[in-house]
């Protein structure tokens, strides 16, 4: 006979339960043989059976998976005497008991219920980090622009406060819509569009400072002959990688978001940060250099900009001549 | 005493219909067409000044003629409302006239003087506004408006357009000027050309000075071009008075022949502000309705940080700096003239002036395709010292020489100093 010992992650009891009979499912449906009344297993979370080679649980489908004493997600474990795997929150022991305890078909176990008591998202870390780098981005590109006071302030709380709220509203309407109704399921959803979220609206506060970023460079592309508005793909493309990297491994997807994002500074382009950078935008750069660099006369002779003058005049010449025979062309 | 008032008030009338008489068949309409019966065509007066076929009239009358380059278009003066084709035999674009002659003996001319009226004296504008008829148009001398060659008489009279290139009289029947403009959104501001330059003009042609005009007339326009840039720049340079001041920075005073105005403003949440003094030369030589030359204008700013960190401050900088952008530049612009006006080069450059202040300066320069040797520019730059003062300055010049372009922006860099703390 076969005897399970359940144990849940924040309880000190375990719970032994006998299997007598074979196919045995265990899920949170009552249709079960073992009902698990947890919200981290699913309805029909898994069977035991046995085949040539032995006893074996085998995965049908779930949400959560079995997973082995190594972590590792298993499609099938074969047990044996003192194999442990986790079903969800839930952690099982396999004790191969030789004993002839007949027991009900049936069996409902509850478990204690912890969840109520179990503190949600607010103290996740993770969840913290984002919080006050979204933040610090945001503060950071408004600091910037113009000296921050009390209205500027309370502006940007109240603005990743609406953020923070639209983005639980969201992951609370996936979770209803989707088929598990699980507490756990909506923190994941909610800490999975966060990340996406917050790393995209941070590229947008700074998509000014970034702008001159190689990759969403469309200089750069042009090289390529390819004219594409590489911020925005940029941003769809992100945002798929993200998804498929939760599904596989969320703490992976955590890292490889930051890189992407790291992605965005490029060593060319940290030139357009010196005032000196040569581009005819026309325009004035250098806002990180500035407090840095200091313009002396032998490095800067007033000459240069005659010299340039000059040059200009000789382009001119050039662009009138092209001129002249396109127009002479057109008549 | 009552009947010598009648005679007054009744010879005084008389004398206005009598001089009409005298002068209305010295007056002409000048009409610029592709050909004599097109309706597609541009109007203006001009009149007898010699029997053998000589007329004056402004420049801009005639202008498509000579910078249309698709379409030939052809100067009538219609004569007895006969459209009889006409030549350009001289020309002086700086003051807007050009003289030409007919294959007709005129039966009357007007007579010149360069006697000037005193302000206030009565002056008549005859010319036909708006393609009406040849009218009379009482005003008032009021002096002459000179900056450098560019010399205009002020006149309160209700012109219209049309009557450009018709002459004003004094109440002798001479005529003291050719009218030329009205001051837009005005009441009854206007304008003629003094008669002095219309007989520079004649001397010139009698001195033959316009020899082959036909055939070489760019060449004469871009010679005059040349000359009213050398004048400008002398002018400016001419200016030893005392260094113009806004807040802690000094700079070259600007010309007498400018008209400048000042404007101080602190910023919303007075954070910063600003003093600005923006000069203009009111008058330039105009060459078609989309082109002009012979002009500059000048815009200092100096910028005080009150509340703002350094890099808040540099921000400032940075979006008044890539605020100020030109109409050149914009490629629309460009297309609608790409047979007169060339594309534009830009540059930049950061340098330290003599008086060792770092600016980081831009420029954009093109030129005109058909006249050489002259270039419009706009240039501007930034104070790049570190501390809460900073200067901002911007200047466009049309129609100079790559000489005096250097000339000028030396002559300002050289004398931007900063009296206050480094």
């Amino acid at each position: 006979m076969i005897t399970l010992k359940i144990k849940s992650e924040h309880s000190l009891v375990p719970t032994i339960v006998p299997i007598h009979s074979f196919p045995c499912r265990l899920g949170r449906s009552i249709k079960n043989n073992i009902v698990l009344d947890d919200h981290s297993i699913s309805k029909e979370h898994a069977i035991i059976t046995f085949d040539h080679h032995g006893t074996y649980i085998m995965d049908l489908s779930s949400t959560n998976g079995i997973f082995d004493l190594n972590n590792k997600k298993q499609e099938r474990i074969y047990l044996s005497h003192a194999t442990t795997f986790k079903m969800g929150d839930l952690r099982f022991e396999v004790l191969l008991d030789p004993g002839e305890e007949f027991l009900d078909k049936t069996r409902l176990i509850h478990l204690p219920s912890y969840h109520l008591s179990k503190p949600h998202f607010i103290f996740n870390k993770a969840f913290f980090i984002f919080l006050v780098l979204f933040f610090l981005l945001s503060f950071t590109a408004k600091y910037t622009t113009a000296p921050i006071d009390k209205k500027t302030f309370g502006l940007l709380l109240l603005e990743i406060g609406l953020g923070i709220g639209v983005l639980y509203a969201l992951a609370g309407l996936i979770s209803l819509v989707s088929k598990v109704h699980s507490k756990k399921y909506r923190y994941n959803t909610f800490l999975f569009f966060f990340l996406k979220w917050s790393v995209y609206f941070s590229i947008l506060k700074l998509y000014p400072l970034f702008s001159f970023s190689l990759i969403s460079n469309e200089s750069f592309w042009k090289y390529f002959n390819l004219t594409i508005n590489f911020g925005f793909i940029y941003l769809i493309l992100y945002q798929f990688f993200i998804l498929f990297l939760t599904r596989i491994n969320k703490q992976k997807a955590l890292f490889y978001a930051c890189l992407f994002t790291l992605g965005l500074f490029s060593p060319f382009a940290i030139r357009k940060y010196f005032i000196q950078s040569d581009n005819d935008l026309f325009d004035l750069d250098g806002l990180l250099a500035y407090p840095l660099q200091t313009f002396t006369a032998d490095n800067f002779p007033p000459q240069s900009l005659y010299d340039r003058l000059n040059q200009s005049i000789k382009d001119l010449e050039k662009l009138k001549q092209e001129q002249v025979e396109e127009i002479k062309k057109s008549q | 005493m009552l009947l010598v008032f009648l005679i007054s008030t009744g010879s005084w009338a008389k004398s206005e219909q009598a001089l009409f008489n005298q002068v209305s068949p010295a007056i002409f309409q000048i009409k610029t067409s592709t050909d004599e019966a097109s309706s597609k065509a541009s109007y203006g007066s001009g009149f007898a000044i010699e029997k053998t076929g000589l007329l004056i009239t402004n420049y801009h009358v005639i202008a498509t003629s000579l910078q249309e380059e698709e379409q030939k278009y052809n100067i009538y003066v219609l004569v007895d409302e006969k459209p009889i084709p006409a030549q350009i035999v001289a020309v002086d674009i700086i003051h807007d006239l050009a003289l030409l002659k007919i294959d007709y003996t005129f039966k009357r001319t007007l007579k010149l003087t360069k006697k000037i009226p005193l302000t206030g004296e009565t002056i008549f504008s005859l010319g036909l506004p708006k393609d009406l008829k040849l009218s009379l148009i009482k005003g008032t001398f009021n002096g002459i408006l000179k900056h450098t060659r560019y010399e205009r008489i002020l006149m309160s009279s209700p012109i219209n357009a049309g009557m450009s290139g018709g002459p004003t009289l004094n109440t002798k029947s001479e005529v003291i000027g050719v009218n030329v403009s009205v001051l837009r959104q005005s009441q009854n501001i206007s304008f003629c050309v003094p008669i002095k330059h219309v007989y520079d003009l004649i001397d010139a042609y009698k001195k033959n000075t316009f020899n082959n005009l036909k055939d070489k007339i760019h060449l004469f326009l871009q010679a005059q071009l040349i000359e009213i840039q050398q004048t400008l720049i002398e002018d400016m340079q001419k200016n030893k008075g005392e260094n113009s001041k806004l807040d802690n920075w000094t700079f070259a005073p600007p010309s007498t022949s400018l008209k400048c105005w000042s404007k101080n403003e602190k910023e919303k949440n007075k954070t910063y502000e600003y003093k600005q003094q923006t000069c203009h030369l009111p008058a330039d030589a105009y060459i078609s309705d989309t082109l002009s030359s012979g002009s500059y204008n000048l815009n200092f700013i100096s910028i005080n940080n009150l509340k703002r960190t350094k890099i808040q401050f540099y921000n400032v900088l940075e979006s008044s700096y890539n605020a100020t952008t030109y109409d050149f530049r914009d490629e629309f612009s460009f297309i609608t003239n790409k047979e007169v006006i060339s594309r534009y080069s830009c540059d930049n450059q950061i340098i330290v002036n003599q008086n060792n202040i770092p600016f980081k300066i831009n420029f954009c320069m093109n030129t005109y395709i058909r006249y050489t040797g002259l270039y419009n520019i706009i240039v501007k730059g930034v104070s790049l010292l570190k501390g809460n003062e900073a200067f901002f300055f911007a200047f466009s010049m049309q129609g100079f020489s790559q000489t005096n372009i250097e000339k000028f922006i030396r002559h300002q860099l050289d004398h931007i100093n900063f009296e206050g703390k480094r």
